[in-house]
């Protein structure tokens, strides 16, 4: 006889309920300390100015489950957006700016996936070298300053709204459920997660298991430059650090809403999408009350460990549940 | 005759354990790249070979050389890596120089600066050893929290000129600024330690076998624990190295550093999984990549390349590493 957990373990042990409990937790500090960001303006912008990590978290997630955690995104997403503005503003076609950012997205997810899987080395520290990289390469490119890239009829289709609610908020999360869908219930998803979980088991039931890595890691970085090339249409410039710690705040909430580094875990695609608004949120309370930049950077580096360390307590209370010598 | 043969082959055994083959051949190799990359560009450029570039890249190898040595003493036992080693070093310089500014006298304001240094590793230590989180993670997360905490108080420090370490640190010996002399007794009595006393075999079994280190008696979580705080130690006098030159110290000043040290440690012939490689070989990838940047520059590359390669040198450092493992 197996002692039911506690509720409130239960509660910890659901994505979706942590996420909701984080943004809950996020909206109470934020009425104490900021009431104004309670107005459908600032909702409305904050949602709409994570229209790029929201398309990265999606894939993110996507590769998470298979095992593969990329930290050269931030860094790709600033290189797509600066090739984009470059090329748009050589060619004065967005649609070649787009391709070009799409060609040297590839680059770097063929060089990545190459580099881990090909010589075995663990998909974090793999990346290191394309975060110095491909930063480098966005101020090689802009020559270290921003590059202009305005297109009035694309950053106009990205600001639409109906009502207060911005269409790409919508497009967002709509994608979340496919992604969702995706995992969960297509052959596909069900690869993924089973390399994800254990690659070796995976390729013992005949799963390529590196093909699928290989993969995921150009998929994870075209998606990132093609976010990169977004964000610079609807803002309509390129700045050098674009997409710089976006890796972090991507990799933070889905840390929160249950993913797990190693591969596998339970999290979800929306699960994460809720994590990563309220960690926007944050940031968006900190410029209401006019605190120092900086103070992002703690943000970040504290989300990072935080949320290891929730995954660590979950541990301890999943623990239980799996092996259960009846004690009480 | 035949015990004095059977201890002839133990001891010899011993002592190719100690000195794997293919350790010489990487020094060896790394110094011979060295020297082509002197000739070539002295060649290419007379100016290059100057007391000038003496001393800009002895001043370098003494910065990088200190934190490799602490990160090196972290890989060396199983913890694989410490990515907050370059903030650490330049808010330690920050701690130093604002100090000295408010007028304490120099000793009091180095000791400070050391000791938050090891306050840093020690957090490393129990974030990676205590609550289980992985290196790259707790100390990625370490580098954005010291950074952006840094960053609140203050961006940079003019450090007075009359202060003994503008006075005495400065100067040069031999031609090369004194700081060098620091790192290498430094750098030599770690390399010295680690290769021939017990707590160096201590580490090196921790590093090499953690399971069969604790059947011993040796406590892992104690070892790698001491690794991270000599670490933090190193980075702290990495930074009154760094106070030590120029007239102000800035937040920004160590950028991508701590990728850099990796690089010289994979490059040198550590294993990124601890317990093998000599401190020589990485002596030899210390003196080749902080000509490097030097000799780049001298070629007339933008100075903005410089991110570019070393994500690329730290990319090909992990592709050796990898396949001298797989070797094995």
């Amino acid at each position: 006889m197996t002692s039911r957990p506690k509720p409130s373990a239960t509660a910890l042990l659901s994505p979706m309920a942590t996420s909701l409990a984080f943004l809950a937790i996020v909206i109470v500090c934020g009425i104490v300390f900021a009431p104004s960001f309670l107005s459908v303006a600032n909702l409305a912008s904050v949602s709409s100015g994570i229209m790029a990590p929201a398309i990265i978290l999606l894939v993110a997630c996507l590769a998470m489950t298979g095992g593969v955690a990329d930290l050269s995104l931030g860094s790709v997403l600033g290189l797509g957006g600066v090739v984009y503005a470059t090329v748009l503003q050589l060619s004065e076609s967005p649609l070649a700016g787009v391709a070009a950012a799409a060609a040297a997205g590839v680059a770097v997810g063929l060089f990545n996936s190459v580099l881990s899987v090909r010589f075995h080395i663990w998909p974090l520290i793999a990346t290191l070298g394309m975060l110095v990289a491909a930063r480098g390469l966005v101020s090689v490119i802009s020559g270290g300053s921003s590059v202009a890239a305005y297109t009035p009829e694309l950053s106009a289709a990205l600001k639409t709204a109906i009502g207060p609610v911005p269409v790409v908020l919508v497009g967002v999360v709509v994608l979340a459920v496919l992604v969702g869908w995706i995992i969960r219930y297509t052959r596909w998803g069900n690869h993924l997660r089973a390399v994800g979980g254990d690659d070796v088991a995976a390729r013992r039931a005949g799963i390529p298991a590196n093909r699928m890595r290989m993969w995921l890691f150009v998929v994870v970085a075209l998606v990132a430059a093609l976010a990169g090339s977004l964000q610079v249409m609807r803002t309509g410039a390129s700045a050098v650090n674009l997409g710089e710690g976006v890796e972090l705040l991507v990799y933070g909430a889905l840390l929160i809403s249950g993913y797990r580094l190693a591969g596998g875990g339970r999290g979800s695609a929306l699960s994460g999408l809720v994590c990563l608004f309220a960690l926007e949120l944050i940031r968006n309370i900190f410029r209401l009350r006019g605190l120092p930049l900086p103070l992002t950077d703690v943000l970040l580096g504290l989300t990072l460990i935080g949320a290891v360390s929730l995954d660590l307590v979950r541990g301890r209370v999943r623990r239980p549940l799996i092996a259960q010598p009846a004690t009480g | 005759m035949s015990t004095s043969g059977i201890a002839l082959t133990n001891r010899w055994a011993r002592v190719s354990a100690l000195a794997p083959r293919g350790h010489g051949a990487t020094t060896l190799v790394l110094l011979l790249t060295w020297l082509a990359l002197v000739v070539a560009t002295g060649l290419r450029a007379p100016g290059f070979l100057s007391g000038q570039t003496v001393v800009a890249v002895a001043f370098n190898m003494a910065f990088v050389g200190i934190m490799v040595t602490g990160v090196g003493i972290v890989m060396m036992s199983g913890a694989e890596f410490d990515l907050s080693v370059g903030v650490t070093a330049v808010t330690s310089a920050l701690i130093v120089a604002q100090l000295l500014v408010e007028g304490w006298s120099f000793p009091p304001a180095m000791l400070v600066a050391v000791l938050f240094g090891v306050l840093i590793g020690a957090a490393n230590a129990w974030l990676v050893l205590w609550l289980g989180i992985h290196p790259i993670v707790a100390t990625l997360g370490m580098m954005f929290l010291v950074s952006g905490v840094t960053r609140i108080f203050v961006d940079f420090v003019a450090i007075p000129r009359d202060s003994f370490l503008r006075q005495q640190a400065a100067g040069a010996w031999l031609g090369v600024p004194r700081v060098f002399w620091v790192m290498l007794v430094v750098f030599t009595i770690v390399g010295l330690v680690i290769r021939s006393t017990r707590p160096g075999r201590h580490l090196v079994a921790v590093g090499g076998n953690a399971q069969a280190a604790r059947a011993r008696g040796i406590s892992p979580r104690r070892v790698q624990g001491v690794a991270f705080v000599l670490c933090g130690l190193c980075a702290g006098i990495a930074g009154l190295v760094l106070a030590s030159q120029g007239d102000i110290v800035q937040s920004s000043l160590t950028a991508g550093t701590e990728f850099r040290v990796i690089s010289i440690l994979l490059l040198g012939g550590l294993a990124l999984t601890g317990g093998r490689g000599r401190f020589s070989g990485v002596f030899a990838s210390l003196l080749l990549l902080s000509t490097l940047p030097t000799a780049i520059v001298t070629w007339g590359v933008s100075s903005s390349w410089q991110p570019v390669i070393e994500g690329l040198v730290l990319a090909v450092a992990l592709a050796v590493n990898s396949l001298r493992e797989k070797k094995r």
